[in-house]
């Protein structure tokens, strides 16, 4: 970020070209990447004989966000749901191809998707806060998976979810009420904190926002932005906005198909494919 | 559109005639609707008031008291204070003297079986009895008791025979009704509250008839019902629901399940008297075979209650738990039957009302017999309440008539209460979570 | 390229260049006025070009609110982003050949207060030059012609050679006939106006180059210019 200024200070000296301009403009730059979180090789689902998503091969980057955008029926959110095989609960879904999490098959045998899960948490379109208490639906990841042996212990681990999905000073006194008596937008953060409450290495987010209004929209945001830093993110979206505003990565599904798959900047100022191009510009395709 | 609102097309008179017509459609639909809810009140509360109306006055009876001479010589002649003796005794004999040197005038025969005719002969002659035998010292004394009137009395001061018709026509002679009316006026004859309708079991004399052992006997077969039911249909509607595999064998199973709820309740009775009395050779008439007659009875409608329930939970919730990391299984206990159980409940209270009105199945097992003790055990041979009403319905004397409406109130009553622990529970655990 | 799904957003697109469009003609307008008011001494024309400069300034200030509303109105995206930074940055690059016009306007009464100088053919080719290249410029915006603004960019090659020659010849003028300073002097100016319109547009051709491949021209520019460092002997 800090580069990219100077260089961009550096250069309104000489003229400043079109594409510095653009760069100021779009979102943040994108940040290095040096390690792949996921490989998906020849990535196909299927719901009966119908064929889904048509073999996609993309690396999912370590760190940052990693957004995933196209019509409805594109095949985005069944691509998402590949990540912590939650397709497998779908009856008659079917995965062909090869997803590697740090070189490893995750639909192998000696993967189980409990403990998958556990590592590539979810956090879906609605808020689905689970109708118990702010603690315990904060507690309820870690209690399963046994991660706190004292309550003590359990406590902390409520807390720094909660701190760190910038929910704490909003329900730090209220604990014992009930999740779903939070606005919209508090629920889906804490929903947040309930997935990093048990540690995951992967946040797959589902169009989070979308039932939101744009200050919890914002808020939301501003946390992606955050957890980015420790957490590989990727995003379902349907606003184009959002995906340049919080993802450094932008992929572009249509019909099922991986059209283009670039920076995020360079996906929203100068997409290659005429598929992408009509997309986000809203033209007809 | 025009940007004109006079042109508007949403103005014109014809558009106001189509308005109003299609006010006057929806209006007529609201008419006919308040239509068929005032009917059906009518109708519930014609049941109810008539139900109350010819019910009420069996929760009170009428009482004499009289004072009875306990002669050592007509009860205990031996003087051994004997148990054999004390109960074999002829206690009738001194309820009619009670009742004679009360009436001296009477001397006839006639006139003084009539006069005894007043009183429950068993009524009173049992109470004596009871009260000798369990404290042999009153034996000698003089005592006052207050008995109750025989059935015929009793309805004769509630009004239900008409005093102005013809002697021949009426239960009670002209003699009785003056007898009665010195009573009255003595202020020996009062009208009490019945408890003994509560207390004690059926009996042939309507006047000693209760209720207790018909409430009991369906209590214990609820009982058995539900624990019987309710953990199978809700543990065979989370595994069909959740566990098993989707094939054409689950199929076949849903679809009996449901002709299941359809079938007639007599059949389960068949069920209940070819497989658990000739098969397995269980009591007749006992509530423990009832019960579970009527727990199979009850099996697909709690079947069916609890998948809906399940079904209706949000999957937005269990895959919030799976997305965790929570099993399948973790995820159908922690969330799933937790979120479904005020439905869960809602149809299996429902389940076990219905069956607390059934009659059909429980007569043939036998549960329709003349049960005159309250029963102790499911294995005891007793009635339930809907049974006892279609007993006491069959009955001739003018005073069944008005305990069988009693006992329908009770029964009602009970559903009414049992409806609404439901919506209570429901109420509370719906808070809960 | 395919229409917008909203038909409203083309229509704003399209007003926009039609805009900018308008704005060409009327800078390129300007800048032949400024030329014929040099060439032909006249005072009166030169004062209306000065005063026509207000008008290309009002129709930049148009299109800066255009792009404004656009982009906070429409999100624009992709070729879309690019074409409304591109008209911001044309109409900026147009206002400044609307300046340069009317400075020469401004120049040529000094110039024509003086005895006329002699051997100016040079300054008015190079004037034709320049007219031409915002007139090519406008066309290749006009008609979407990657070639033809490409054309443009390597035509500044000319007019800074123009502009070579004319200053050697103002210089060599001024030492002869030291008379001639003050209309020489100005004429530097004028000479060094027009090519500054070259540069201009060639920042033009730029942006057209980008609205419609998305890159940047990778090559050096070709600087022709070398009056900086120009240094006549007698």
């Amino acid at each position: 970020m800090e580069a990219a200024q100077t260089n961009y200070i550096g250069s309104i000296g000489l003229k400043p070209s079109m594409g510095e301009v653009i760069e100021m403009m779009a979102s943040a730059p994108a940040t290095e990447t040096t390690k792949t979180k996921f490989e998906c090789r020849d990535v196909e689902v299927f719901y009966s004989d119908k064929r889904a998503l048509h073999g996609i091969n993309m690396d999912v980057p370590d760190s940052g966000v990693t957004a995933l955008i196209g019509p409805s029926g594109c095949g985005k959110s069944t691509f998402l749901r590949v990540f912590n095989r939650m397709n497998d609960t779908i009856p008659n879904a079917r995965v062909a191809g090869q997803i590697l999490m740090d070189g490893q098959d995750i639909y192998s045998k000696d993967i189980d998707p409990v403990l998958l899960r556990a590592r590539v948490g979810m956090v879906f379109q609605k808020p689905n806060p689970f109708p118990k208490s702010i603690y315990d639906n904060v507690a309820y990841g870690p209690r399963i998976h046994g991660l706190a042996l004292r309550k003590n212990d359990l406590d902390n681990i409520v807390e720094k979810s909660l701190v760190r999905a910038g929910l704490w000073n909003e329900v730090k006194d209220r604990l014992k009420e009930p999740g779903t008596g939070l606005s919209g937008g508090q629920q889906q953060r804490l929903v947040i904190a309930r997935a990093i409450a048990v540690s995951p290495e992967v946040i797959l987010m589902d169009e989070p926002a979308s039932a939101l209004d744009p200050i919890a929209t914002a808020k939301l945001e501003e946390l992606i932005d955050e957890l980015k830093e420790k957490y590989c993110i990727l995003i379902v979206t349907h606003s184009m906005a959002q995906a340049a505003r919080v993802s450094q990565k932008t992929a572009f599904f249509h019909l099922g198909d991986l059209v283009e798959y670039d920076d995020t900047q360079t996906i929203f100022t100068n997409p290659k494919d005429q598929r992408t191009q009509d997309y986000i510009t809203g033209r007809t395709g | 559109m025009s940007a004109n609102a006079k042109t508007s097309i949403h103005q014109t008179d014809q558009a106001l005639g189509r308005l109003a017509k299609r006010k006057a459609k929806e209006n007529r639909f609201r008419y006919a609707g308040i239509a068929a809810v005032v009917i059906a009140m009518v109708m519930l509360g014609w049941l109810v008031v008539s139900l109350v109306g010819t019910g009420y006055t069996a929760f009170f009876q009428h009482y004499l008291t009289i004072t009875v001479t306990l002669s050592e010589s007509d009860l205990d002649p031996h003087g051994a204070r004997d148990a054999d003796q004390l109960r074999k005794a002829n206690y009738r004999k001194i309820i009619q003297q009670a009742l004679y040197s009360r009436f001296p005038d009477v001397t006839d025969r006639r006139g003084k079986r009539s006069l005894f005719h007043t009183v429950s002969a068993s009524g009173a002659t049992n109470q004596v009895r009871q009260m000798v035998y369990q404290d042999p010292d009153l034996v000698g004394r003089k005592i006052t008791i207050t008995v109750p009137t025989s059935d015929d009395v009793d309805q004769l001061l509630k009004g239900h025979i008409d005093r102005d018709a013809p002697e021949d026509l009426r239960k009670v002679s002209d003699q009785q009704i003056e007898w009665v009316d010195q009573m009255v006026a003595s202020g020996d004859l009062t009208l009490e509250f019945n408890w003994r309708f509560f207390t004690s079991a059926d009996s042939r004399d309507p006047e000693l008839a209760g209720i207790a052992g018909a409430v009991v006997g369906s209590i214990m077969a609820l009982g058995v019902a539900f624990m019987l039911s309710v953990p199978v249909g809700v543990g065979a509607a989370v595994y069909l629901e959740e566990f098993a595999p989707h094939n054409r064998l689950t199929d076949f199973i849903e679809i009996n399940i449901n002709n299941l709820a359809a079938v007639p309740s007599i059949v389960f009775g068949l069920l209940g008297l070819a497989v658990f009395l000739n098969f397995f050779g269980l009591p007749r008439s006992a509530p423990l075979v009832g019960g579970m007659v009527l727990g199979l009875m009850t099996l697909p409608t709690i079947i069916i209650a609890t998948r809906s329930a399940l079904r209706a939970v949000s999957p937005s919730i269990i895959d919030g738990a799976l997305s965790l990391g929570a099993s399948h299984t973790q995820a159908v206990f922690h969330h799933k039957v937790p979120l479904a159980a005020s439905g869960i409940l809602t149809g299996s209270i429902i389940g076990m009302a219905q069956a607390l009105g059934e009659t059909a199945p429980l007569l043939m097992i036998g549960m329709v017999a003349f049960v005159t003790e309250i029963p102790t055990s499911v294995m005891e041979p007793a009635s339930a309440l809907p049974v006892q009403i279609f007993l006491w319905s069959d009955s001739a004397e003018r005073a069944w008539a008005e305990r069988t409406s009693a006992a329908i109130i009770v029964l009602l009553l009970v559903l009414i209460t049992m409806n609404a622990i439901a919506i209570f529970l429901r109420s509370r655990l719906e808070r809960r979570w | 390229m395919n229409e917008h799904i909203v038909s409203s957003f083309d229509d704003v697109m399209s007003e926009l260049s039609s805009e900018l469009i308008r704005m060409g003609a009327l800078v390129r307008e300007q800048l032949i006025g400024a030329l014929k008011a040099l060439k032909r001494r006249d005072e009166n024309l030169a004062k209306r070009i000065r005063k026509n400069d207000k008008q290309v300034d009002a129709i930049n200030d148009d299109i800066e609110e255009r792009v404004m509303s656009i982009l906070a109105l429409r999100q624009p995206l992709a070729v879309d982003l690019r074409e409304t930074i591109a008209a911001l940055k044309i109409a900026r690059e147009l206002e400044r050949i609307g300046d340069l016009a009317r400075n020469t306007a401004k120049r040529s009464r000094v110039i024509i207060e003086q005895e006329p100088l002699e051997g100016m053919e040079e300054i008015f080719k190079m004037g034709y030059v320049a007219v031409k290249i915002v007139e090519d410029v406008m066309q290749a915006f006009e008609n979407h012609d990657v070639e033809k603004a490409i054309e443009v960019w390597n035509a500044d090659e000319e007019i800074d050679e123009y502009c070579n020659t004319v200053f050697t010849q103002l210089l060599s003028g001024m030492m002869i006939d030291n008379s001639n300073i003050n209309a020489c002097s100005q004429m530097t100016f004028v000479a060094k106006n027009l090519e500054r319109v070259g540069d201009h547009a060639t920042n033009i051709a730029e942006s057209i180059n980008y609205v419609l491949t998305g890159d940047k021209i990778e090559e050096r520019r070709p600087k022709g210019d070398k009056t900086s460092s120009t240094i006549v002997k007698i």
